[in-house]
């Protein structure tokens, strides 16, 4: 089976779509097998044999591979072309509520495979803006979904020693748009603060995991702000930590390697 | 036929090593393939062979490697020894030594093969000098004649003539070839490297993705992209930049970005061993180089359906893009030409969806069938007797 899919995706509402350019062979079939433990679901082509939809919500989380079923009893991946990657169908897929989360991924050699995986709410950074006095972030509310009507704060809570730092946000639709500012860091004993957006009950983490760049920390770096509240100069800088959260780090001026 | 290719470093991640391994596995499907390696650093090659094609080395360099007897003491002897018989301006010279010399002289004196191909300059000179006149010596250029130091130039000049052909990668090239090498000596092809056959992912355009790639030094001119990108952001803050690849200007260009303002636009990416896949997932391909020998990145851009903005250097990118079909040329390090250029694809929407047609149809004539062919057509008139007298 060589046919190469040129659409391989799942969409907001959890259904995964593969199309071919021409029909399939007849009788070809194509199932879902789930690589940890082997169980496979069947995944129907449609009568033009050109494409099938199947819904993907409630899957095992891991690795779902699509593949073709021979008459005996042998598997082929599916190869495809699409690369399985837009950043604006990610973001709307992560803007309604959710636990569990799909999503295509091409392999580097071609097959196309599906990530199930367990999400809870977090807030998805796309900018931030550390100038004039504050660190403005910009982004969304991911797996929560829109909270009419609850008030939004930006939350940055000191790694050790239990101080915090909050600002205001505004919360439209799922995008955010939060400040803090920088004089709060810098009036308290130099600190690494991890950052929340509260909303309502949500905790909601920051970070960047949806754009397919992990590892932010080596690609990117943010200018520091210096601000002597106490008299003592420190020197504010929002980072990406390992796991790619966002997070501000605050030290004596000098002292932060610049 | 039996086609013999001789690399420096086979077992390295490299672009010469990648097109060799390319052609070869290409060639291997109708002939005799080997490729030999000067050198031998791990136990398998970090750039995929298929199985059809031998791999050996003159002189293994891995820890504990021992040379057998009779030869351990010479190799212990001539292995710290500098080389004699590879030019000092050899780019590469450092990694020759003595012992390489003696073992690449017994590898050419008795290739046992049809047609020897050499892959640098160091190595087509010592075929020229020394492989026998009966097997087919073929000299292949990957970098412009123009990097080369004058002492390496003079080499050259003396030795390709004994070369039963010199292949490079562009034509611009070939003229500069063919202007140093003595008329009716050694004829000069252009045969440009292949494009491996297989599925490409092809970008939905529909990411607000600039995407550069290549090793992060002066040559490739990020600094001016990143200069370009100011530009850019400036006008759609939407959309990012991101440069794919490692090298000693990596953190350079990182705090140049964050000097400039541009930590939400542009990402210093590691390599990957998936590039095509990343590739894919932008919407143009920028290629800031300050000069090519050919311009691999374009055609995995194009056959990933990525149009190009390039500087419009000497060689490389004007022979592969057509300015206005399936690219944008610009003055060379010229990053408010480029700058221009980039927001115009970024806001005509139809025109980058039709350049994007047009470069996945342009990446058809690298594919590597078609460059196998070009091959096969120059080796079967270089074996058709009478020969010319290379003085081989």
């Amino acid at each position: 089976m060589d046919a190469v899919a040129n659409h391989c995706r799942v969409g907001s509402d959890d259904r995964l779509r593969i199309r071919w350019p021409a029909p399939l062979p007849e009788g070809c079939r194509v199932a879902l097998r789930h690589r940890a433990s082997g169980e496979t679901r069947p995944a129907p082509v449609a009568g033009d044999r050109r494409s099938l939809e199947v819904d993907v919500a409630g899957l095992a989380t891991g690795t779902w591979e699509p593949v073709f079923e021979a008459g005996d009893g042998a598997v082929l991946p599916v190869p495809t072309d699409d690369p399985g990657f837009s950043l604006d169908e990610l973001r709307a897929y992560s803007g309604l509520p959710r636990e569990q989360a799909v999503r295509v991924v091409r392999t580097r050699k071609g097959h196309a495979r599906l990530r199930v995986r367990a999400v809870a709410p977090h807030a998805e950074v796309a900018a931030v803006h550390p100038r004039d006095g504050e660190i403005r972030v910009d982004g969304w509310l991911a797996y929560a979904g829109p909270r009419p009507g609850e008030t939004a704060r930006l939350v940055a809570a000191a790694r050790e020693g239990g101080g915090t730092v909050s600002g205001e946000a505004r919360l439209d639709g799922t995008a955010f748009h939060g400040r803090l500012p920088v004089e709060a860091f810098a009036a308290a004993e130099p600190a690494l603060w991890d950052l929340w957006l509260d909303v309502g009950d949500v905790h909601a983490r920051l970070g960047t995991w949806l754009d397919d760049a992990p590892g932010k920390r080596g690609k990117l770096s943010y200018p520091r702000q210096v601000a002597a509240p106490g008299g003592r100069e420190m020197a504010v800088r929002p980072y990406y930590t390992e796991r790619d959260q966002l997070a501000v780090s605050c030290r004596p001026a000098g002292d932060d390697g610049t | 036929m039996k086609i013999t290719f001789l690399l420096l470093e086979a077992f390295s991640i490299d672009g010469t090593v990648r097109c060799t391994f390319t052609l070869a596995d290409e060639l291997s499907r109708r002939h005799d393939v080997e490729v030999v390696s000067v050198l031998r650093d791990r136990d398998k090659p970090v750039l995929p062979l298929s199985d059809r094609v031998r791999l050996r080395s003159l002189v293994d360099l891995r820890p504990g490697a021992a040379v057998p007897w009779p030869h351990t003491a010479r190799a212990e002897r001539l292995m710290p020894e500098p080389s004699a018989m590879v030019h000092p301006e050899e780019r590469s010279f450092n990694k020759y030594s003595a012992w390489t010399d003696d073992r690449l002289t017994r590898f050419l004196r008795r290739p046992h093969t049809d047609v020897l191909v050499t892959t640098r300059a160091g190595l087509n000179l010592a075929a020229a000098r020394l492989a026998p006149r009966r097997v087919v010596v073929v000299g292949q250029e990957h970098l412009q004649l123009g990097i080369n130091e004058p002492g390496i130039l003079a080499e050259i000049k003396e030795w390709y003539p004994r070369l039963d052909a010199l292949t490079c990668l562009t034509a611009a090239d070939r003229a500069a070839y063919e202007e140093l090498l003595p008329a009716g000596t050694c004829p000069v092809r252009t045969i440009p490297n292949g494009l491996p056959a297989r599925v490409h992912p092809r970008s939905r355009q529909e990411n607000r993705v600039v995407v550069a790639a290549g090793r992060v030094v002066w040559i490739k001119g990020y600094d001016l992209l990143i200069d370009a990108f100011a530009k850019v952001a400036e006008k759609r803050p939407e959309w990012s930049l991101r440069i794919y690849g490692d090298g000693p200007r990596r953190e350079e260009l990182r705090r140049r970005a964050t000097r400039l303002g541009l930590y939400n636009n542009v990402l210093m990416m590691e390599p990957t061993d998936d590039m095509e896949g990343e590739l894919a997932k932008a919407s143009v391909l920028a290629v800031s180089s300050r000069a090519e020998s050919f311009g691999m990145t374009i055609i995995e851009g194009f056959a990933c359906g990525l149009p190009v903005v390039a500087f419009d250097c000497p060689c490389g990118p004007r022979e592969i893009v057509t300015d206005g079909r399936d690219g944008l040329l610009v003055p060379p390090e010229d990053s408010g030409a480029f700058a221009e250029a980039l927001l115009r694809m970024i806001d005509d929407v139809e025109l980058r969806r039709d350049m994007a047609v047009h470069a996945a149809a342009a990446a058809s004539r690298f594919d590597i069938a078609v460059v196998a062919e070009s091959w096969e057509r120059m080796l079967a008139e270089l074996q058709a007797r009478p020969r010319r007298h290379t003085g081989r």
